[in-house]
């Protein structure tokens, strides 16, 4: 009973690892192996087995230029190309490279009367990159090669040394102590030195697992104190990683409490707690390290407690407790000059509150220095003093009904805070102003009043705008008189030294000065070259005044029987990308600069819908040639389509405009074709945005396909750009005149 | 006994394996009643025009449009077709108001499409002359996250329905 049973099993067995063999052994018939380019995959005969691809040895090696050996005695293969030489033995997953030894993720084989060895680790060995992408495998060589990693900037930074920098990313790794660096197609050079590794760091370089990419590893001990992408910076042809600043000292300086890092600090944030009554100063991208402390026997701080409170984000904590009623203030305008000043402050009383002319004001014991925001709806200014009590004469509330405010109250914020709200009519300016008095206390005024922020001057090729803003609600009044444009703002206090920006496009001159109507008021004085009109958008009473000179359909400006070439894509879109990378905005750029030199040259008049690498929607490219009334208006694009072998010219014109576009359109692709010799893709009619909305006869022209890769090559190179340029114009010129002769 | 049960065993495994092969290597399950045939157009080699090809999908489904869609997004069977969808499109919602489908996709369209005139034309009209196969539908209005947009790779005006193009079609 038992010999059946085991003998029945054995033909289980015998069936089931008969599966499991064409499991094993797969033939790699879809496999396809590129070597700098080119399939190989018929040479190379791809087998796949528990997922690691191995190719025959001999056709390898021939294509590596290598010399092949087979030592049937010790079972062992070596391969040779002068400087690498590789030993492998059958079955053994450690390969000798010249002198040391590695770990394969396969082993040579012994198929089919044939040695096969495993493609990824050995074309490594051979200094080539893998990428393997489903089915496809690319074999290449590095674009860059990495010479040194190094520290740099006082071990505050990490160089890497390279001859052209290639894309490169920052992993997430989810570890403090560990920063991790991938380059594309990069390898490390021949006398690569690591200039990192010390008792605290460990550098180490790994390609990345079937892709062409490098992985450069840099473990600490300790968390590293840098900050994802932000941290890497481009520097010639080396990339710079900086760490962060770290704190070197808390130190007492005459009454005064300083806080130091290694570099520029952020602004913190800042709470005062109770019991035991202490100021916790959060810093953000600021590191721990070891610092100075000096304390001295100061009045203000008991204890300095100092952490790092989080690592994502990166925030230091300095905890300052502090002896009873005392208090430090964050002196603003040091937050810029890299370190933090904290001046001292005793408990102020405050007192005589009052509201006269156009300001509030009152008295306090001490030197003040409040916390002063705004709020809308209803407009509010809140006035926050820290560490003070309400005195004599510092009511609740005060109901003024001036044309400014209508009321002030006060209250307790809490226990720290006595909080001020001026209750406003409208959103308006101010300015805190302070004064000692004869008996050493101080008078702070907030004075309620407008003043005039700054003015901005953009330029286009429709229009030049005027941007005025202020630090509240201003009245205003726009006249215009033959070459001068004024503009006449009231509620604003008229102080002389405004700094103005030099005068751009339609102006040509600034000129500012107390108004001379109303009160109180600035009164601008634009002197204005020739545009069509003004348009304002903005609201009144508003707190910025933007003014448009629309310079588009002034009758000197319009340049007759002007040509429109609209150079496709830009800026943030970069339109199709070849399979080397090749981008389409680039290419388009490149041919209709060469087509507007071309027809200049003979005399016409060009302009191009962008000049250089910038993002235009397709709305402003139709306004543009719509408002410019252009005679015509050809847009220059290279195609793609998702197939390689996909090529041609091709011209398109909109089918609800035909006649005059179909001549230009036939014109065009003629030229292109007679140039360029690509295949004849004809002329056709689509709903294309650019030549569907624009008012004059428009096509679009379509080059050649970037998406084919010799196709790529050509619209690469300068020739090809240059006859294309030629087509393009020889197709816009013979277009014109047969316009002009009537036919 | 025991011998007799050990070959039944035996010859169950057998077919159980052989089954498994076989429907591996097969494309597709067989064909029965409750399917119902579309067609799916997609782009020629040369990208100069579109094909059809036959597809089915369970017939009686309660939105046949988006299926009818889905099958588009996972490509052509024949060798001789490309896909016209980049990777990782996804629709979000078909809606029929009147004879106008308004077909909702993912970011994916318009971030991972390959660009060109050649391939917004193929991604554009391939979507638009499939959905408009079903009689009740004339026009398509493409939409991407909810929201109208100018155009799909810089070329076409998708901000206005489409009809389909029948110039396209190679029969």
């Amino acid at each position: 009973m038992s010999g059946y049973r085991s003998r029945n099993l054995s033909y289980i067995l015998i069936i089931i690892s008969l599966f499991l063999f064409f499991n094993i052994v797969v033939k790699g018939e879809n496999i396809h192996i590129h070597i700098n380019g080119q399939d190989k995959s018929q040479e190379l005969a791809p087998v796949v087995q528990d997922n690691v691809v191995y190719v025959k040895a001999r056709e390898l090696a021939r294509l590596f230029n290598a010399e092949i050996n087979w030592q049937q005695s010790i079972k062992t293969l070596s391969i040779s190309d002068g400087q690498v030489l590789i030993k492998m033995m059958l079955g053994n997953p450690y390969i000798q490279v010249n002198n040391r030894t590695m770990r394969s993720k396969g082993s040579l084989l012994l198929l089919y009367g044939h040695t096969y060895l495993p493609i990824e680790d050995i074309a490594r060995c051979f200094g080539f990159l893998f990428n393997r992408e489903g089915n496809n495998i690319y074999l290449s060589r590095p674009e860059t090669f990495i010479r040194d990693i190094r520290w740099g900037k006082g071990g505050q930074a990490i160089v890497i040394e390279m001859d052209n920098i290639v894309p490169y990313r920052i992993n997430n790794t989810n570890n403090p102590a560990r920063l991790e660096l991938e380059l594309e197609k990069a390898a490390l050079a021949d006398d690569f030195t690591d200039n990192i590794s010390n008792k605290n760091f460990y550098l180490a370089v790994t390609p990345v697992a079937e892709e062409a990419r490098l992985k450069i590893s840099i473990i600490s001990q300790y968390p590293i104190p840098f900050l994802g992408d932000r941290s890497i910076a481009e520097d010639g042809e080396n990339l710079v990683i900086n760490f962060l600043p770290y704190i070197t000292g808390i130190r007492w300086k005459k009454d005064q409490l300083e806080i130091t890092a290694s570099g520029q600090m952020a602004r913190p944030e800042i709470m005062l707690l109770q019991e035991p009554r202490r100021l916790v100063i959060d810093i953000p991208d600021l590191m721990l390290s070891d610092f100075e402390l000096e304390l001295d026997n100061n009045p203000w701080i008991k204890d300095v407690r100092v952490s790092q409170f989080t690592y994502d984000p990166i925030v230091l904590r300095v905890v300052l407790e502090l002896y009873p009623d005392r208090y430090l203030h964050l002196l603003e305008d040091t937050v810029s000059s890299g370190k933090l000043v904290f001046n001292t402050t005793e408990r102020t009383s405050l007192t005589d509150l009052a509201f006269e002319g156009n300001g509030i004001r009152f008295i306090s014991d001490n030197k003040i220095s409040p916390e002063i925001f705004k709020l809308k709806e209803p407009d509010r200014l809140v006035i926050n003093i820290l560490n003070a009590d309400r005195g004599e004469g510092f009511r609740d509330r005060i109901d003024v009904n001036s044309e400014l405010l209508k009321s002030i109250r006060t209250s307790r914020f809490n226990e720290e805070t006595i909080r001020i709200v001026a209750d406003l009519k409208q959103d308006i300016g101010y300015s805190l102003l302070e004064r000692q008095l004869s008996d050493g206390r101080f008078m702070n005024i907030i004075l309620f009043e407008n003043s005039f922020k700054e003015l901005l001057i953009n330029d286009s090729e429709l229009k030049t705008d005027l941007v005025l803003s202020f630090t509240g609600e201003v009245d205003y009044e726009i006249k215009e008189s033959s070459g001068t444009l004024v503009l006449e703002v009231s509620g604003v206090k008229s102080a002389a030294d405004y700094r103005v920006p030099a005068p751009l496009g339609v102006i040509k001159d600034i000129k500012v000065k107390p108004s001379t109507e109303r009160g109180e008021g600035i009164r601008f004085e634009f002197a204005t070259g020739e545009y069509d009109n003004y348009k304002v958008f903005s609201s009144k009473p508003a707190t910025s005044i933007t003014l448009s000179l629309m310079k588009g359909k002034i009758k000197d400006r319009k340049i007759s029987n002007l040509i429109l070439l609209d150079p496709g894509h830009g800026g943030f879109d970069p339109g199709a990308v070849g399979p080397s990378g090749l981008t389409e905005k680039d290419v388009n750029l490149a041919v209709a600069l060469l087509t507007a030199e071309i027809l200049q040259r003979e005399g016409y008049n060009v302009m191009l819908t962008r000049n250089d690498d910038r993002f235009i929607s397709l709305k402003d490219r139709v306004e543009m040639a719509n408002s410019l009334e252009a005679m015509l208006f050809v847009s220059i694009h290279s195609n793609s389509a998702n197939a390689t072998y996909s090529e041609g010219t091709e011209t398109f014109i909109a089918p609800n405009k035909v006649a005059s576009s179909q001549l230009l359109a036939d014109a065009l692709q003629q030229n292109l074709l007679k140039e360029l010799k690509r295949y004849d893709r004809g002329v056709k009619k689509e709903n294309f945005y650019v030549i569907k909305y624009t008012d004059m006869p428009a096509a679009l022209v379509e080059v050649a396909f970037i998406s084919n890769p010799h196709e790529e090559s050509l619209l690469a190179s300068n020739l090809f750009r240059e006859k294309a340029a030629r087509a393009i114009a020889q197709g816009i010129m013979e277009y014109m005149q047969k316009i002009n002769n009537g036919s | 006994m025991n011998r007799k049960t050990l070959f039944l065993i035996l010859l169950i495994l057998i077919v159980v394996f052989s089954v498994f092969y076989l429907r591996n290597r097969q494309e597709r399950g067989p064909v029965t009643d409750g399917f119902e045939e579309v067609k799916l157009y997609f782009s020629t080699k040369d990208a100069m025009y579109l094909e059809a090809e036959k597809r089915k999908i369970e017939a009686g489904k309660s939105n046949k449009y988006e299926e009818t869609i889905n099958e588009l997004i996972k490509g052509p069977a024949s060798k001789e077709l490309n896909r016209t969808i980049p990777e990782g499109v996804k629709i979000r919602e078909v809606r029929i108001e009147g004879n106008i489908a308004y077909l909702d996709f993912n970011q994916a369209l318009v971030a991972n499409h390959w660009g060109g005139s050649t391939g917004e034309i193929m991604t554009v009209y391939s979507i638009v002359n499939t959905i408009t196969q079903f009689p009740e539908v004339d026009y398509v209005k493409i939409l991407v996250e909810g929201q109208e947009i100018e155009t799909l790779a810089g070329h076409l005006d998708t901000s206005i329905v489409l009809e389909p193009d029948r110039n396209l079609i190679k029969e």
